[in-house]
Order: C-alpha cells, then sequence, then structure tokens
C-alpha cells in the first residue's frame, strides 16, 4: 500500500505554507495521521517603493486524527499572530490567529494510487485583529496522488476556495481555486522532500500566483517529524516574498 | 449612514440649521482664509458656518472635494481654517478620494453624506457624513471604511488639518506638550504619534477663530503635530483585508485666536462623552504701565500638576481672561508676554468655579516710533534690533516655541505688526518694550538713506519718542520699475499677514509693481487698498504661484511620488467667486501642464509671464520646492532633447494633454529670499541653461510671507521699460520682462551697456572692438566690494577698486564704477558669448561635492577649504570622490557692529549685496547665437 512509506514522522502530502490567511487552499495529505504539532510560519512582502512592507509570523499548533486508514480530521489553531506593516506609518497588531478545520477522505485507492475529496473551514479567531468583521473561509476539492515508486510519489490537488466576511461591513466575496502538481520523495528513511507547482486563479485576480512550492521533511525516530516548507510566488498579483514553515510533527 | 455622536447634545433658543449649494452671487463665510466657491456646500447652523468643498474643486493636499475648506463662528468673518480632509495614512494613495455627494435633511438635521474610495486603492470604499444641528458649535463627522483589498494595510483613519505654516499652531493637553510637539520627518513620524483627549489649535492674527476635535468613538484621539499640518484621528492600526472600521469625531470651532476658544468645547464635549467634569477659571492680567491690549500683547498656560498643559488663554483688552479646565487638579499659570514667561503662580480647581485674581506682569516701557519719507510722515518698517548683548539675551523669544527666535518678540512672529521684532508704522506708533537698549533702523527700500537710530535706552514704565528720517536717494536709473514678483499675503496657505498690513508693506518697501503670487490662488487686495487710499502709490498685477501639493509620479528614474516645484503666473484674473480665486488647479502636471491649464483658465500667454521660481531647493512635507531639484538635473551633462522619462529629459518634455513643453517659461529667478546664500545654485541653473544656449531672463524676488523673514522687495527687479507709474501697461512691462529687461539686485544698481545694447534675452551682434560700459551706483549704506564681469559662466574680470561712501548714515557717495572695458579683454577666442555683470559682495564660497555640477556645500567648518568635513549628516571620510550626502550651503559671515555690512543685515537680515545684469547674448561669430555648451 503506497501509504506505507510515510508511517513514520517524516511529513507527507504537498507544501502547506500558504500566502491566505489560515492557509486557505492549501492540499492536505492523502495518509491519515493522528498527531500533535507546532508549525511556526512566516510570510514576508518587501515593497520599498511604495513603502510597504509585512512580516507575518504566527505560532501554529496543529493536530490531527485519523479515523480510519482512509479518513482524517485535523486543525490548525494560529495561537499566536504578529503581524506587523512597515509604511510610512508602521503598525502591529498580535493576538490569536486564525483556526483551520477540515478533514480529508481518501474515497478511491488502488495499490499505487489514491483519490481524495478534502476540505476546510478557515475560522475568524483572530479577534484582536480584525476588530469588526468575520471573515471566513472555506474550500473543498479532490486530491489524488500515484506512487512512482514506493518511496516517490506524484500528486494533484484542485481546491476552490470561497472567502467572505460577516458581520455589518461589506462581504467582500471572493472565489478562487487553487492547483498542486508536486513530487514526493523520500531517498532514505528519515529524510524526503517535496517539489510542487502551485497556482492560484480568480481569488485576487485572473492569476493571483503561480510558483514553486517545496519542502524538506526529516524523520526523528520513528514518531517525530520536522520539515522546513515554502511557498513562493514566481508570477502574479501575490506581493508576498515567500511563505516559509517550519514544522515540528508527532505521530501517534 | 447613522448620525455621528450621538451622545453629543445641545440645547438653545431659537437655533437653526442650513444647507446649500453655495450659487453666483451668494455671499461666503468670510475670513482670512475664506476659499468657498460657487459650487461648494455650505453646512451651517446657528453657531457656525462651514463650507464642503464642491467634488472638482479640490483643494491642497485632498485629491477631490469633500474636505472641509472654511469653518467659522456664525457672524464674525473668521474663518482661519486651510482645510481638513481624510485619510488613512500619508501617502497620495490614501487619501480620500470622494465620487459622489448627497445633501440629506431631516427636520433640523442636515447632513452631506459623500460617498467614494481611498485614491490609490479602488477595492476601499469609504462614505463619510458631515451633519449639523441646532446650537451645536461644530460638525459632527462620521467615516467609514472597509478594506477590500487582498492586503493587510496600515490605516490611520485620521482628519488632516492642513494648516499650510505660518498659520495655526497645533494644541495637546500632554505630559510636556501644549504647544510642544516633537519634529518628526517620514521616517520618524511613527514617534511622533501620541494619544490626547483632543486637539485644539491658536492662531497669530484676529480676527480668527481657533479649531478643535475630539473622537466620540473612543475616549482618546491619536496624531501627530506640526504647523503645516496635524493629523488627529483612530490610533493607527493593522487593517486586515476584508475588515472595517467607523469612526466617528465631533470637529468645532471657537471664536477668537486662543487655544481656550476650541478647549473650552472640547471640554464641554468630553463632559457630555465621557463623563469628565471640568470648572471654569478666571482672573485677570495686567502690566503695570497698563500698555495691555493697547500696545502689548500677553497669554496664559495653565499647566496642571502632572505638566500637563490643559488649555491656552489671550485675555480681553481690559485684562480679564477666563477659560475651562478639567476639574479636581492642581494648576500653575504661566503668564507669557515678549516671548517668555513672566509671571507663575498657583491655584486649585475642584468642583466649583475658581477666581484666581489678578496675575501682574514684568512692567515693560514704551516708545513712541514715527518715520519720515523725504520729511513727511509715511508708511514704513522699522526694525527694532538689541543694541547690546544683554538686551538680546533678555528678550529673546518665540511664539511658544514655534517659528524664529525673536529679540525683541513684540508680536506673533508671522501676523501683522507688530511682528516679531518689526513693527509698521505710518505717523507716531507707539509699542511696549522690555527694558533695554535698542537700535531702530528703516529705509524706503535699498533705493533710499538707511534711517538709524541707534543705543535708545528703554526704562520700565517711562515713554520716549523715535524718529527715524528717510530721503530718497537718485539710485533706480530713468526709465525703470521697481518691482517685486513674488510676494505673498493672508491668502496664500502659508502666510498670515492680514491683508490691510500687506499692503502697508507694499508701500513701505517702495516697490512700484507688485504682483501679487499668493500660493494657488489670487488675490487682489483691493478692500485693504482702499481701505488705506493707496490705489494711486501701487502698481498692482495679479498673479498666482502654482504650488504642488498631491505627490504623482513623473520620473522614470526616481523612486518616489514629487510634486513640480512652484512656478508663477501673471497677469491672472481676480474671481472672487470662483476657485481658486481664478487660478487653474494645479496638481499632478508637470510644468508644460500647468501652463496649458493656467492659459485655459484666461491666463493671456502673450502678454503674460511664466517664472520659474526658486530653481532648487528641498522640501516641505515631502512636497519638492523646486522643478531643478524634483527633476534631479545633472549640470555635467547637457539637458537631454529626447523624452526618455529619465529626470534630465524632463526639461523640453511635453507631457501629455499639454499645449506647452516644460521649457515654455520666460524667466527664472536667480535671487529669491532677503537671505540669499541659495542664489548661488539659481544662478547655477541659469548659466548652465545659458551655456546651452536656453536663454531666459533672470529675476530677483523678495517671496516675502510675512513681515519676517524675507523683506517685502528685498531683493527686487528694475525693469527697464517704457511704460510708467502714471500711465502703467501691464503688457508693455510683461514684455520687458520676458525679454530680460531686468536688473535683479537687493541693493546696488548696474546700469551696463555694449553700444546700444542693453542686457536681455535679445540676439546682439557685437565684436573685439566693442565696450562693455559698466556704471554701478548704490545708497550709502549699501556696501558694494567688487564688480565681476562672467562671460560663459566664468569670471573673467573682477574690479576691487570702487568707491566706497565716507558716512554709510549720509547721503553722498551714490557713484561707486564707471567703467570701460574693452570685449577684447573679455571674449573667448573663438565662438558666441553670454555676458553678466554682478555687483555686490563677494559670494560666498560654495563647491559641488556630490559631482552634479550644481553647488551644494560650504565651508562649514572654516578651515579654508570644502570637503566631507563641512557636511552636517557625515562624521567620517566616507572615502569617495563623489559624496552621496551633501550640504549645507555655508551662510553670509556674521558682520561685526557698525561695519558696513553690519547696517545692511540691519534691514536686510542674513543677505549680503548683490546685483546681477540679465546676459548679454552675443552673437560674435556671425552665425547667430550659439552657447559654449555645458562645462
Amino acid at each position: 500500500m503506497w501509504c506505507d512509506a510515510w508511517t513514520d514522522g517524516v511529513a507527507q502530502g504537498p507544501v502547506e505554507a500558504g500566502f491566505v490567511d489560515g492557509d486557505l487552499g492549501a492540499a492536505h495529505r492523502l495518509c491519515p495521521q493522528t498527531s500533535l504539532g507546532l508549525a511556526p510560519t512566516a510570510y514576508a512582502i518587501v515593497e520599498p517603493e511604495n513603502l510597504y512592507g509585512r512580516i507575518l509570523a504566527t505560532g501554529t499548533l496543529t493536530g490531527s486524527y485519523a479515523l480510519s486508514d482512509k479518513v482524517e480530521v485535523y486543525a490548525n489553531l494560529e495561537a499566536f499572530r504578529f503581524d506587523t506593516l512597515i509604511a510610512a506609518i508602521s503598525v502591529t497588531g498580535m493576538g490569536p490567529g486564525y483556526t483551520g478545520v477540515g478533514a480529508s477522505w481518501r474515497f478511491a485507492e488502488g495499490d499505487h494510487w489514491g483519490v481524495g475529496l478534502q476540505g476546510k473551514l478557515v475560522l475568524p479567531t483572530a479577534f484582536t485583529l480584525d476588530r469588526h468583521s468575520w471573515p471566513l473561509g472555506a474550500d473543498v476539492g479532490l486530491h489524488g496522488a500515484y506512487a512512482l515508486r514506493d518511496n516517490l510519489l506524484v500528486h494533484g490537488a484542485a481546491m476552490p476556495t470561497f472567502r467572505a466576511a460577516l458581520g455589518g461591513g461589506p462581504a467582500f466575496p471572493t472565489f478562487g481555486v487553487n492547483l498542486d502538481v508536486g513530487v514526493e520523495w523520500k531517498p532514505f528513511k528519515r529524510f524526503g522532500f517535496v517539489l510542487d507547482s502551485v497556482s492560484s486563479f480568480g481569488r485576487t485576480e485572473a492569476l493571483d500566483y503561480t510558483g514553486a512550492g517545496v519542502g524538506f521533511r526529516g524523520g526523528i525516530g520513528e514518531h517525530a517529524g520536522l520539515s522546513l516548507e515554502a511557498r513562493v510566488p514566481l508570477a502574479g498579483r501575490e506581493r508576498a516574498l515567500a511563505a516559509i514553515d517550519i514544522r515540528f510533527n508527532y505521530r501517534f | 449612514m447613522p448620525s455621528p455622536c450621538p451622545d453629543v447634545t445641545y440645547s438653545c433658543e431659537g437655533g437653526s440649521t442650513e444647507v446649500y449649494v453655495l450659487g453666483p452671487g451668494d455671499v461666503p463665510p468670510g475670513g482670512l482664509d475664506t476659499l468657498a466657491a460657487t459650487g461648494d456646500i455650505v453646512l451651517g447652523n446657528d453657531k457656525i458656518v462651514a463650507v464642503i468643498d464642491a467634488l472638482d474643486h479640490p483643494h491642497y493636499i485632498a485629491p477631490t472635494g469633500g474636505s472641509v475648506l472654511d469653518l467659522g463662528v456664525r457672524g464674525k468673518d473668521n474663518d482661519s481654517l486651510r482645510a481638513v480632509f481624510g485619510a488613512i495614512g500619508l501617502l497620495p494613495e490614501e487619501a480620500f478620494n470622494y465620487t459622489s455627494m448627497e445633501v440629506l435633511e431631516d427636520g433640523d438635521v442636515k447632513a452631506i453624506q459623500l460617498l467614494g474610495t481611498l485614491d490609490g486603492y479602488p477595492a476601499i470604499p469609504i462614505a463619510t457624513r458631515y451633519e449639523v444641528r441646532p446650537c451645536e458649535p461644530g460638525i459632527r463627522i462620521r467615516t467609514e471604511i472597509a478594506n477590500g483589498t487582498p492586503d493587510a494595510l496600515s490605516m490611520y483613519l485620521t482628519d488632516a488639518f492642513y494648516w499650510g505654516g505660518r498659520e495655526m499652531i497645533p494644541f495637546t493637553p500632554r505630559v510636556g506638550s501644549g504647544f510642544n510637539h516633537p519634529d518628526f520627518g517620514l521616517s520618524t513620524i511613527s514617534a511622533a504619534f501620541f494619544e490626547v483627549p483632543f486637539m485644539a489649535s491658536g492662531m497669530h492674527s484676529a480676527p480668527a477663530a481657533s479649531y478643535g476635535v475630539v473622537s466620540c468613538s473612543d475616549d482618546s484621539i491619536t496624531g501627530f503635530q506640526s504647523d503645516n499640518v496635524s493629523a488627529m484621528g483612530a490610533a493607527p492600526r493593522v487593517f486586515p483585508s476584508k475588515d472595517w472600521e467607523i469612526y466617528e469625531r465631533f470637529l468645532f470651532v471657537g471664536d477668537g485666536s486662543a487655544v481656550s476658544a476650541a478647549a473650552d468645547i472640547a471640554y464641554e464635549l468630553r463632559e457630555q462623552l465621557w463623563g469628565e467634569d471640568f470648572v471654569t477659571v478666571s482672573g485677570k492680567i495686567e502690566a503695570p504701565g497698563g500698555q495691555l491690549g493697547d500696545t502689548m500683547r500677553a497669554s496664559l498656560q495653565i499647566v496642571d500638576g502632572d505638566d500637563i498643559p490643559v488649555t491656552h488663554v489671550l485675555p480681553a483688552a481690559d485684562g480679564t481672561w477666563s477659560a475651562r479646565v478639567p476639574a479636581n487638579r492642581s494648576y500653575t499659570l504661566v503668564a507669557e508676554a515678549f516671548g517668555k514667561a513672566s509671571s507663575q503662580s498657583s491655584f486649585d480647581a475642584a468642583t466649583s468655579d475658581v477666581d484666581v485674581g489678578t496675575v501682574t506682569l514684568d512692567a515693560v516701557g514704551e516708545v513712541s516710533i514715527n518715520v519720515t519719507i523725504d520729511g513727511l510722515e509715511d508708511h514704513a518698517l522699522v526694525f527694532i534690533l538689541p543694541a547690546d548683548d544683554a538686551t538680546e539675551a533678555a528678550t529673546a523669544g518665540t511664539v511658544y516655541g514655534f517659528f524664529e527666535d525673536c529679540a525683541p518678540m513684540l508680536g506673533l512672529t508671522h501676523g501683522g505688526s507688530p511682528a516679531c521684532n518689526r513693527v509698521l508704522v505710518n505717523g507716531a506708533t507707539t509699542v511696549a518694550l522690555p527694558a533695554g537698549t535698542y537700535d531702530f533702523y528703516t529705509s524706503r527700500g535699498p533705493f533710499s538713506t538707511l534711517g538709524a537710530l541707534q543705543g535708545v535706552a528703554v526704562e520700565a514704565i517711562t515713554g520716549q519718542s523715535v524718529l527715524l528720517e528717510v530721503e530718497s536717494l537718485d539710485v533706480q536709473p530713468a526709465g525703470t520699475l521697481s518691482g517685486d514678483f513674488h510676494v505673498h499675503g493672508g491668502k496664500s496657505f502659508d502666510a498670515n499677514i492680514p491683508d490691510i498690513d500687506r499692503v502697508k508693506a507694499f508701500i513701505a518697501s517702495g516697490v512700484d509693481v507688485i504682483v501679487s503670487t499668493e500660493h494657488d490662488v489670487v488675490n487682489d487686495y483691493a478692500e485693504a487698498i482702499a481701505a488705506l487710499d493707496v490705489a494711486d502709490r501701487l502698481l498692482m498685477v495679479t498673479g498666482t504661484e502654482s504650488t504642488g501639493h498631491l505627490l504623482f509620479r513623473f520620473r522614470e528614474d526616481y523612486g518616489f511620488p514629487q510634486v513640480v516645484g512652484h512656478w508663477m503666473f501673471w497677469p491672472v484674473a481676480y474671481d472672487p467667486e470662483g476657485p481658486y480665486r481664478g487660478a487653474a488647479w494645479d496638481e499632478k502636471a508637470e510644468p508644460g501642464l500647468l501652463f496649458t491649464r493656467q492659459d485655459e483658465l484666461g491666463w493671456d500667454r502673450d502678454i503674460g509671464v511664466a517664472q520659474l521660481n526658486h530653481p532648487y531647493g528641498g522640501a516641505q512635507f515631502g512636497r519638492d520646492y523646486s522643478w531643478g531639484s524634483a527633476a534631479g538635473f545633472d549640470q555635467t551633462v547637457p539637458l537631454k532633447e529626447t523624452y526618455d522619462g529619465t529626470g534630465q529629459s524632463l526639461y523640453f518634455h511635453k507631457p501629455d494633454g499639454a499645449t506647452y513643453s516644460n521649457d515654455a517659461y520666460d524667466v527664472q529667478e536667480v535671487m529669491n529670499g532677503t537671505k540669499n546664500e541659495n542664489l548661488i545654485q539659481y544662478r547655477s541653473f541659469w548659466h548652465y541653461l545659458l551655456n546651452q544656449g536656453i536663454v531666459r531672463g533672470g529675476t530677483a524676488n523678495s517671496d516675502s510671507h510675512s513681515l519676517v523673514e524675507n523683506v517685502l522687495g528685498t531683493p527686487r527687479n528694475l525693469v527697464f521699460t517704457s511704460t510708467t507709474r502714471d500711465d502703467f501697461d501691464v503688457a508693455t512691462f510683461d514684455a520687458d520682462v520676458r525679454e530680460g529687461h531686468i536688473l535683479g539686485t537687493n541693493g546696488p544698481v548696474i546700469v551696463a551697456s555694449i553700444g546700444d545694447n542693453q542686457p536681455g534675452v535679445a540676439v546682439a551682434t557685437a565684436s573685439a572692438s566693442d565696450t562693455l560700459h559698466i556704471v554701478v551706483t548704490a545708497a550709502p549704506w549699501i556696501p558694494v566690494d567688487e564688480v565681476r564681469i562672467l562671460v560663459n559662466g566664468e569670471v573673467t574680470q573682477t574690479i576691487t577698486d570702487l568707491a566706497t561712501p565716507a558716512d554709510p548714515l549720509g547721503v553722498d557717495g551714490i557713484a561707486r564704477l564707471d567703467i570701460e572695458v574693452s570685449l577684447a579683454d573679455l571674449l573667448p577666442a573663438s565662438g558666441d558669448a553670454w555676458i553678466v555683470v554682478e555687483a555686490g559682495h563677494a559670494l560666498v564660497g560654495q563647491d559641488d561635492l556630490d559631482c552634479d555640477g550644481l553647488p551644494d556645500t560650504g565651508d562649514n567648518n572654516g578651515d579654508g577649504k570644502i570637503d566631507w568635513k563641512d557636511v552636517e549628516e557625515l562624521t567620517e571620510d566616507p572615502g569617495v570622490d563623489c559624496l552621496d550626502t551633501v550640504g549645507p550651503l555655508a551662510e553670509p559671515p556674521e558682520p561685526e557692529r557698525e561695519t558696513p555690512d553690519w547696517l545692511f543685515r540691519t534691514v536686510n537680515p542674513g543677505g549680503y549685496p548683490m546685483a546681477f545684469t540679465n546676459p548679454f547674448i552675443l552673437d560674435v561669430d556671425g552665425g547667430g547665437f550659439a552657447g559654449p555648451g555645458v562645462k
């Protein structure tokens, strides 16, 4: 069974570091696990020509529970979000960030492949940053993987996204779709990496971005893992230099 | 939108409200700063009257109308407000851009609702409601904004109070503050933000209003203060995508120039909004000699036990005063007179009103000043200077720390007379003076004797008289009219002098032709001229100084938005009801487009003049003063004739939509300002152009904004023209200006000729057999040390053996030089030439340390050489030939007392004598004039 190569602490699945609050639109792994983790993340925009810079950092707690070998529920809780804007008038906001609650169901599979339906809600829990609105996000999509070899996977995902503000102000609804095609390779027992072609359409402009996702994933013993992942836009409207995650995960 | 500030309640008998569009013939609210025009919206009640500018009449930094343009107390005609507009930050794209305006009426509630977006963010909608109700001393304002972009923004939802400079001075009740606010720049502005209960402002002149704002959304209000702009709004914060915000505030106006007029309202509002009790404090202030309210001004600041200044009061003419202060605090009462603290006392304010009794100021003396011009009493500007160091130290003061130090500080710096240490007189005029020894000086411009009375000892309580006698001298050549083509009055955003005093200063200067050049508007001073009955003594030409406020990008080789500096146009007809009073909207336009807009509005290019003002300079609040600096011309290489987006190619560029190209101006300022160290840069640019065969006339103007700083008419132009004072024809006069038939001077007079040819922009033929005839005259008190002959920008001869008057305060010794110089000794070996003659002092040495051809740094450390050690911002050798950081220019050395230079400075503060002719443009080789090329 193709998921068996990833039963230890080495992370599996597409790059999850994202540009959108709560990693909206980022595909989730297809191989369920029960785990707890900590993921400091960072996101930076540097535009001195526009007198604009942004450094966003979060301390995210992650947790997942495998309901079966096909179904996982998970949550990402930005326990702390630090958002600083370097502008003519620089400002900083701090407090709890967004909360993502999702599920993944691998509904069809063979010996070398699997296809899943997955989705999540990004809940408006950044109470000190969103002073008045309640921005709610959701994504749902299909994610498939094919094992070329035991330690070599290709994957692809299409994740439509929706986000809108609740409350008394304008909703500003946005719709988009994220596409992710990539390859995961685990050449060593305790080390693997992932390289994705990532794109987003329609959320802000016709082409939000197209770029690369890359991750280096290590294992610490049988249960723990540490990964460094980044998503880098190469074209499109996205202004960030990169979004970067460092994820520590303990798999039960 | 809901009504703002629901917790505010006022009631009165007979209250009323109104809202209407100002139509032709409607009388707008009065006041020194009134700009209401046909099409604007009047919103008022029984207490106040406000004007919201029409969407297509934006003013100053606002990209569209919808700003509070005028605001005054009903019936007082005391509008003193430039503009209040909305923004969420400092950048141009963060200002409110309104696209629709709706008038709302619901019984006695009258309102205007505006919808739009941020100027640079169409996805960020904004809505603002201005509302008046009966009996209320201000306007309720509510703004709603939502972030429809995908990005988080820095949001400082604020009202920007554009004071303009030299006008309103903001006051905030904060520890150690009051009128004291930190200096800041764009990179340090975050440190200048403070939370305060309210902001109020004080003014110089009367009639005046004072203004203030409190937040109805929060118990504090946040912002920064300067005499250019104050911003007061909700605390800055991260504005995430899809979030929204509401900010409600009450903008109020008080009658009078004291902060207390507005602060009293602020305390009443805070009691209603936040339950903060206040009490009324009253008392009396008196001067032992009884001068208060007559020849002397004084004020009071009230500071609480935590060092928080809570208000500022100006006493009535009889010395009585009252003001509201927070209850249950202990206070110190600080009396101020002549720009210094005079006395101090303490009192407690519990929960009931307090009478603190009488405060007695330090005793002062009085001097009655009179001036005669050719034996007759007349208008004059008198300079009162400390005669010794002790008097200087004892009398130096400031306006609450703002503006220049003055010794003595007789009146608020940029207001009417007396201002700083200068007094307008017309017949015996009495001023109060602190005890000390003083000198008194005046002149009728540079072509008269210097009236002087030195060492006058003034004692407390006593009075005495000073008579200054001035005689006209035969210095101004026949066939000339003197002119100052750059003067400002109270209609300019950065001037506060009442029109009546401005016109008195016109007369006192002895200038024949005044070109009225208010920033962005036109003013004809007609009422003041009529009131003073001086129409027959003054030739007034109305114009305007186009002054960019809205930053925009016009250089592809520069990373930040800019403005194109300042440009002058005259004549421009005064339109008392029109937007900008007849001037064109002048934002977001390269010079060629400015010329086009003025042309389309009626400025007649054929009889008018376009002038490039002060071609180099810095920036004020990020707005470039000068075209040369903004374009960044490199004077070591020629200008580019083909536009490629770079600054160097902007000179000849014709902007989209323009009829004219950027170089379609007639003259440029070579001298600007009484304090004239910058002329070396203006002169450098003029010569740079002449060397490329780009010939424009040179002018010399005062750029006077008040009775202080630049002295009106110093420097000035002598225009050689066939029109006269008695039969003045502006077309003829302007034609001679465009032709460069001008001598620019702050004292020396040069009459130069080559055969029948006079200086000017027209090409003349000449040969080595011709001679240059130079005649130099000057009033005895004007030092003329040398005459320089410049050929193609290089000083070819310096003549130093000039006659020196025996008595600088006498009438003799006008003739200084009469010489013939052979062109054979001047002309280059080949090619054509342009020749300029200068007279006065040796120029202060300056050098070009950043290798762009523009002198930028002087010998500021006095070590005899100009290098990196003279650069103010460098502490170590950068180790490069061309520095990135340069300046400042060196100022002329401070002269020793009683020297001729010192006498010159008494009425020309900071300046040194200088005159220049316009160029002789000489076609020597017979093939037409060709410049020698960039050097």
